[in-house]
């Protein structure tokens, strides 16, 4: 019997569960609108506003948790290991996926006609590799937190990022504003998904009074 | 149960068998991959009734293999549970002996 406890399937039930209020999406895709966004409006300090936003996000996103998850389907604490094990992995993903993505930029941004082919090539399909970048993150974010939907904005990163080719002004010049328009419609449809997950999730578990 | 040519193996009596109940197993094996869970949580994830989870918590509590620790979280009293260090050696045990067992055919 013991053979048949399979404490993976339970750990994963878990994060299942933890996460099936729709929650990390609705907070994953305003990050995207948000950075989307910037890219088309004047900000005052929007770059600082950028980077502490996540930070903000995480202290919210706990904050709406403690409201509306743990009332709900009660509340569960990973073990140390685990915490400290998804904190690492996700900060190591990103750390590669910012290298990866600053690197392409500034290697593709304003590259002559004489540059290397290379160069060129990812000058001209530089949506192809934002939306391979971003698909990377949802895909090993998915991974290591055991979201399964994260893998489907894997997909629509794969999709919605080429797509760009038939509907972008500029679709081969490397620029922000493609970036943030292909990050933004990402960031509604994942908003989209979570604010219904998050209604399945109110009416499946209500509220004890 | 246990023929001769098996004697090295653990026998049936050393099984745990405050733990080898299922709805308690389940109850062990949940708290094993956390660190802390609420009544509320364990009672979503395990499909036991209030009666039945409380029932088996006060069995394993008695054993000293959870720590029960009661609060008020919104004004709204809580349950929180955690496996204490005895707990988690013995549900290592459980696993460890009921392994050794199925290995020898019983």
């Amino acid at each position: 019997m013991s053979d048949e406890i399979d404490l993976e399937e339970i750990e994963r039930r878990a994060m299942k569960a933890y996460n099936e209020d729709g929650l990390l999406d609705i907070f994953i895709g305003g990050y995207l609108i948000f950075s989307g966004l910037k890219a088309f409006i004047q900000l005052e300090h929007r770059n600082i506003l950028l980077s502490i936003l996540p930070g903000l996000g995480v202290l919210l996103y706990n904050e709406v948790k403690k409201l509306v998850t743990y009332p709900r389907i009660g509340y569960m604490k990973l073990t140390k290991e685990r915490r400290a094990r998804i904190a690492r992995d996700s900060i190591i993903v990103i750390l590669i996926a910012a290298f990866v993505t600053f690197t392409g930029l500034f290697t593709g941004m304003g590259s002559p006609e004489s540059a290397p082919w290379g160069v060129l090539l990812l000058n001209k399909f530089n949506l192809l590799f934002q939306g391979g970048v971003l698909a990377f993150i949802f895909f090993m974010l998915g991974k290591i937190m055991g979201v399964n939907r994260l893998y489907r904005y894997s997909v629509l990163s794969l999709l919605v990022f080429p797509a760009g080719y038939l509907y972008l002004d500029s679709p081969y010049m490397v620029t922000l504003r493609n970036m943030g328009t292909q990050c933004a419609i990402i960031g509604v449809v994942m908003v989209g998904y979570g604010v219904l997950h998050l209604r399945r999730f109110i009416v499946k578990y209500p509220k004890e009074a | 149960m246990t023929s001769p040519s098996n004697k090295n193996l653990p026998s049936l009596n050393e099984i745990d068998r405050l733990i080898h109940e299922p709805a308690r197993l389940l109850i062990m094996a949940n708290l094993y991959v956390l660190e802390a869970a609420d009544f509320l949580y364990l009672m979503n994830q395990t499909g036991l009734t209030f009666g039945n989870l409380s029932g088996h918590m006060t069995r394993l509590e008695e054993a000293g293999y959870i720590e029960v620790e009661k609060s008020f979280v919104d004004k709204r009293p809580n349950t929180r549970l955690s496996l204490t260090d005895a707990g988690r050696r013995a549900f290592e045990e459980y696993r460890k002996s009921m392994r050794g067992l199925l290995a020898g055919g019983v």
